[in-house]
């Protein structure tokens, strides 16, 4: 190993038991994951029933613990933990939180789903995939090392294929379950033949090593291009953006709702969380060259997922696959602020996650509904539902202005943030490219409304039909007001003071940058 | 000192949490909610905040009445804080518009009394936009202005989309996406303006750069000088975008945004759509108040913050409103349905007070104004009117109709009364701030805007005469006839409801014209003030 050489033995041990306290929330992960499987294959099959309580009891203590450290005490990390393998900062508690939620609720709605419930297989491993999946965002949150990060993307992956594919027999989730993996698979591929590159230009994975932005920005303009852009087309995978986005609409659409719901935010989160991570590393006047082609291509990136996004949107008719392609527009949205490569754009992309978290979860949960219990997910079957189920309709009117973009949603913040990253980073030689960004932005906004108005208008300007309408149980009701209460509250009673706490820990994260 | 601006935004938000609290069973309560409300705020307006504006002693910013709040302070990071706050104020450019406002609101809910399809939803959506109209005429923060202006757009869609005509769904998308269009820009120009403004009395009390979105600290100040721009910023006078002046781009964009909803010739065809499907009571706020927000949007956010790119881009201001008046009064002309007639020539009318701004004098300016104020009270009253035939006939081609004076003589007259006003004839409250646009138009001879320009506008005011002429032979003069669908029968006079809701308003156009100087004198003051601060740039 590269890093023993660097250590005594005894150093290395001491690095290895310091750095456990900072995974704590993993631990317990973990911890949960054994009980689970042992209470799965325990003889008797009595204790079966509590997997499903194990799972969301860890998730839940995980989650705490992650809140905790998002508490301001919790110290920088500039060298990170494990040898600086990963960093368990405020950056990635945030993510953190971000990812245990959705799971929590995803969790919840599995327990009642009838398609689940009806499962002959029983939904024992169901449970343990899930909780896999955490860990590995978790570590996804977490990750410093190129090769951490390819690590924890496949402790990602593999779980995720085995949970669309959970209800096998329907056609639709078994055919978004092989393209999830042949897309997968391809850009896992394409992720560690650019990783070999790297290592080949620079000999090392880490990019906290000096001779890593040194060897990089002295090697050949094409090389460092081709390598870099390899790393991130597979990371682009986990955000569903371009050019590996093909796999979105179909496993939003064919896997278990609830699943398909986790799926359409949380990956996002700590996949942007290690993008984010990782771009960070450049934001050194030293790599400014770097930088430059780094930005010119997620730009690129961005623009392309925004159109591709949202015009695929327009002609959809199921309600997952139009969140689908949404999604894709929306990861185009947050890549433009991360092609930014500035703390500001990084900050507003970390606020965006938070409200894209919120406003695709929750129009998520609407889905879910329809598939439960309406019994469609095409659009024209909201029709007239309004005046049975007014609180729906107002709600969902809430969640798609907010994903519009337009006030008094927190989905306008976030874009208005996103802005004002831009024009902040304004002034020098990026002037086209920030500005070609935000022209994209606003046009796709108002190609966008088109479709987001679709459900609502479904809902609330048709005539009903005349079949009786199935009401929302009150945990849903619970999930989506709360869901459209923070949206509205963060749209304009007050985000300042969280944008200001999430503005300090992402420079905590960007600050370990060696000058 | 009481909030009484704030109390005013306040008065439909209880309403309207009023109305979403009581089951909808009650459904004649919503519009006793609704009316009470709006008369509530026309009280207050009238008892209070009238009084205090006239008497108020104006702050350094000019205004008499000025209430702010600390709101939000959003970290930018290295370029420091952008305050936000909850500014209110009222000066001589808002005092009318609030005005008409609080004047339509009412009538339009009185307007709706027979409302009975969902009627909790319906007058949940009023009051709604009641509040963000209101809000825009007095937001001073670009921030609030913008949140009101976008707000506005949700109540009116489904306003629209809701209670409208056969093909409502299309005309509510359509003004949606034509409004969102020009404001999602703006949007990129408030991005760019929060980086080129300090509050340096703020900035020295936090001890690090504050950055401002107050309109009041972004306009010019005495001697053309902007003291709290940012040297080097995008919009400081050297800014360069791409290559561009960055400043006269940004304008342009306001422009655009605020054009759209003014409605300017190209940008105008949502309007008819919008008008002919909307039901009666919404095309009177569409026309009397929501077009005025353009207006004084291109006023107080375009030529406040740009008024050297007002001045070099005049010429195009003035043609874009020569071209609206000729344009919209010549398709008025050649309408069938009278509705969409009344809607053109809202668009020939609104092209006047972009005549009047252009010319950046202060009879125009005041003209527009004033202008804005009379087409409000004068298409209310025409859009009630097509609504009292609509009611009775369902038919509104004005081809079907003659000799109406026969069955309906006080219909007539106050149909009689406000085409003349609306055609300018002297004695009426149209030929007075048509007037004024004029002679401020021709007055910029030779500095902001040509003759001809003017020159050319005038033939809109023959334009109207002639169309307003003979529609008005056509439907009232002869025997009676109806050749249309509809019950023949069912032409009565106009009973007591529709009488309250048209009398206030033909008397206002009488009184308006005999005594303009009621409301020119609310606005004469503070609007040459401004002039004189744009001029001051112009002519450095």
């Amino acid at each position: 190993m590269m890093f023993a050489a660097a250590y005594p033995l005894a150093r290395l041990l001491e690095l290895i038991t310091e750095g456990t306290a900072g995974i704590l929330p993993e631990l317990t992960l973990v911890f949960a994951f054994l009980l689970a499987i042992l209470a799965e294959i325990w003889p008797g099959k009595g204790l079966r029933a509590f997997v499903p309580g194990i799972a969301m009891l860890g998730t839940a203590t995980a989650g705490i613990l992650a809140f905790l450290q998002l508490h301001a005490n919790t110290p920088p990390q500039p060298e990170g933990i494990f040898l600086g393998m990963i960093s368990a900062d405020r950056f990635a508690a945030w993510c953190k939180v971000l990812v245990v939620l959705p799971a929590l609720v995803s969790m919840l709605a599995s327990l009642r789903s009838r398609k689940l419930k009806a499962q002959s297989t029983g939904t024992g491993e169901y449970y343990l995939m899930l909780l896999a999946m955490l860990i590995g965002l978790f570590f996804l949150a977490m990750a410093r090392n190129l090769l951490m990060v390819f690590l924890a993307l496949e402790m990602v992956s593999l779980p995720s294929y085995v949970l669309t594919a959970y209800t096998r027999l329907n056609k639709k989730s078994a055919e978004a379950s092989l393209k999830y993996v042949i897309y997968g698979c391809f850009s896992s591929g394409v992720m560690l033949y650019g990783l070999s590159w790297v290592f080949g230009i620079t000999g090392t994975l880490d990019p906290s090593a000096p001779e890593f932005l040194q060897s990089l920005s002295a090697a050949p303009a094409w090389t460092q291009t081709f390598a870099l852009i390899l790393v991130l087309g597979g990371l682009s995978f986990k955000i569903g953006t371009l050019p590996f986005h093909f796999w979105v609409p179909d496993v939003y659409e064919g896997a278990p709702y609830p699943v398909a719901a986790f799926f359409s935010v949380a990956p996002k989160a700590a996949g942007f969380a290690a993008l984010l991570r990782f771009l960070s590393w450049f934001q050194d006047p030293a790599a400014a060259e770097i930088a430059g082609r780094l930005s010119l291509f997620l730009g690129i990136l961005a623009v392309g997922s925004m159109f591709l996004g949202n015009l695929s949107a327009l002609r959809q008719q199921n309600f997952r696959r139009l969140l689908g392609y949404s999604s894709i527009a929306q990861a185009g949205y947050m890549l433009a602020g991360a092609a930014f490569m500035s703390l500001a754009g990084t900050t507003a992309v970390t606020f965006y996650l938070l409200i894209y978290t919120l406003m695709t979860y929750g129009a998520f949960m609407v889905a879910g509904w329809m598939n439960e219990q309406l019994g469609s997910e095409d659009i024209d079957d909201l029709k007239g539902l309004a005046a049975s189920l007014p609180g729906l309709a107002v709600v969902l009117s809430v969640l798609m202005v907010s994903l519009t973009g337009l006030p008094p949603t927190a989905g306008f913040i976030a874009k208005l943030e996103l802005f004002l990253a831009g024009v902040s980073g304004m002034g020098a030689a990026q002037d086209a490219l920030i500005l070609g960004l935000m022209i994209a932005m606003v046009l796709n906004t108002v190609i966008s409304l088109f479709y987001y108005l679709r459900p609502p208008v479904m809902m609330v300007f048709k005539n009903p039909g005349l079949k009786s309408v199935p009401g929302l149980h009150s945990w849903q009701k619970a999930v989506l007001g709360i869901t459209a209460l923070a949206l509205v509250w963060l749209g304009i009673i007050s985000f300042d003071g969280l944008i200001h706490f999430i503005g300090e820990f992402v420079q905590e994260m960007n600050g370990r940058i060696r000058f | 000192m009481t909030p009484w601006l704030t109390i005013l935004l306040l008065i439909p938000l209880c309403g309207l949490i009023l109305t979403l609290v009581l089951p909808a069973q009650k459904s004649t309560l919503f519009r006793g909610i609704a009316l009470g409300s709006a008369l509530l705020q026309l009280a207050l307006f009238v008892a209070l905040i009238l009084p205090t504006y006239l008497h108020g002693t104006p702050d350094a910013d000019g205004f008499p009445i000025h209430e702010k709040f600390q709101w939000i302070r959003l970290d930018l990071g290295s370029a420091g804080l952008l305050n936000i706050e909850f500014n209110l104020g009222m000066d001589g450019m808002s005092v009318l518009m609030v005005l008409l406002t609080v004047l339509i609101m009412p009538i339009a809910t009185f307007a709706s009394w027979r409302q009975t399809h969902r009627p909790k939803a319906y007058f949940a959506l009023l009051l709604l936009l009641n509040l963000s109209l209101i809000g825009c005429f007095l937001a001073l923060d670009f921030f609030l202005f913008y949140l009101f202006f976008e707000f506005m757009l949700l109540p009116m869609f489904f306003l629209i989309g809701l209670w409208g005509g056969a093909r409502r769904e299309y005309a509510a998308i359509k003004f949606f996406l034509y409004t969102l269009f020009g404001s999602v820009f703006m949007l990129l120009v408030m991005a760019g303006l929060a980086f080129s403004f300090t509050d340096p009395d703020l900035g020295i009390a936090l001890g690090r750069e504050v950055h401002t979105l107050d309109l009041m600290h972004m306009s010019v100040g005495p001697g053309g000088t902007y003291p709290n721009l940012v040297p080097g910023s995008i919009f400081s006078h050297e800014g360069l975008l791409l290559g561009l002046d960055a400043r006269n781009l940004a304008f342009l964009v306001l422009l655009i945004g605020f054009a759209i909803k003014l409605p300017v010739v190209p940008l105008h065809t949502w309007l008819p759509d919008a008008h002919v499907e909307a039901s009666t009571p919404v095309s009177v706020i569409l026309a009397a108040v929501l077009l005025k927000v353009g207006g004084y949007g291109i006023l107080r956010i375009a030529y406040g913050i740009f008024p050297e790119a007002a001045y070099s881009n005049a010429l195009l201001i003035g043609i874009l409103g020569m071209v609206s008046i000729i344009y919209g009064a010549l398709v008025a002309m050649s309408q069938k349905d009278l509705k969409s007639l009344i809607a053109y020539s809202s668009v020939s009318h609104m092209g006047f007070v972009l005549l009047g701004f252009a010319s950046l004098d202060a009879a125009g300016i005041n003209g527009a104004v004033f202008q804005m104020f009379n087409h409000g009270i004068i298409s209310a009253a025409l859009f009630l009117i097509v609504g009292v035939l609509y009611d009775r006939t369902h038919d509104r081609m004005l081809g079907n109709y003659s000799g109406l004076w026969e069955r309906m003589p006080r219909y007539t007259a106050i149909v009689l009364v406000s085409f003349f006003a609306s055609m300018g004839l002297p004695g009426l409250n149209g030929f007075v701030s048509e007037m004024m646009v004029f002679m401020g138009a021709f007055r910029a001879d030779g500095s902001a805007l040509p003759a001809w320009v003017a020159g050319i506008s005038v033939t809109g005011i023959v334009l109207a005469a002639v169309y307003y002429l003979r529609t008005f032979r056509q439907m009232f003069f002869g025997g009676f006839q109806y050749e249309g669908s509809g019950d023949a029968g069912a032409l009565t006079d106009l009973h007591l409801r529709e009488a309250l809701v048209l009398v206030p308003l033909v008397v206002a156009m009488v009184v308006l014209g005999l005594f303009p100087h009621i409301a020119t004198s609310l606005i004469d003051g503070p609007l040459s003030a401004f002039t004189e601060r744009l001029q001051s740039v112009s002519h450095p």
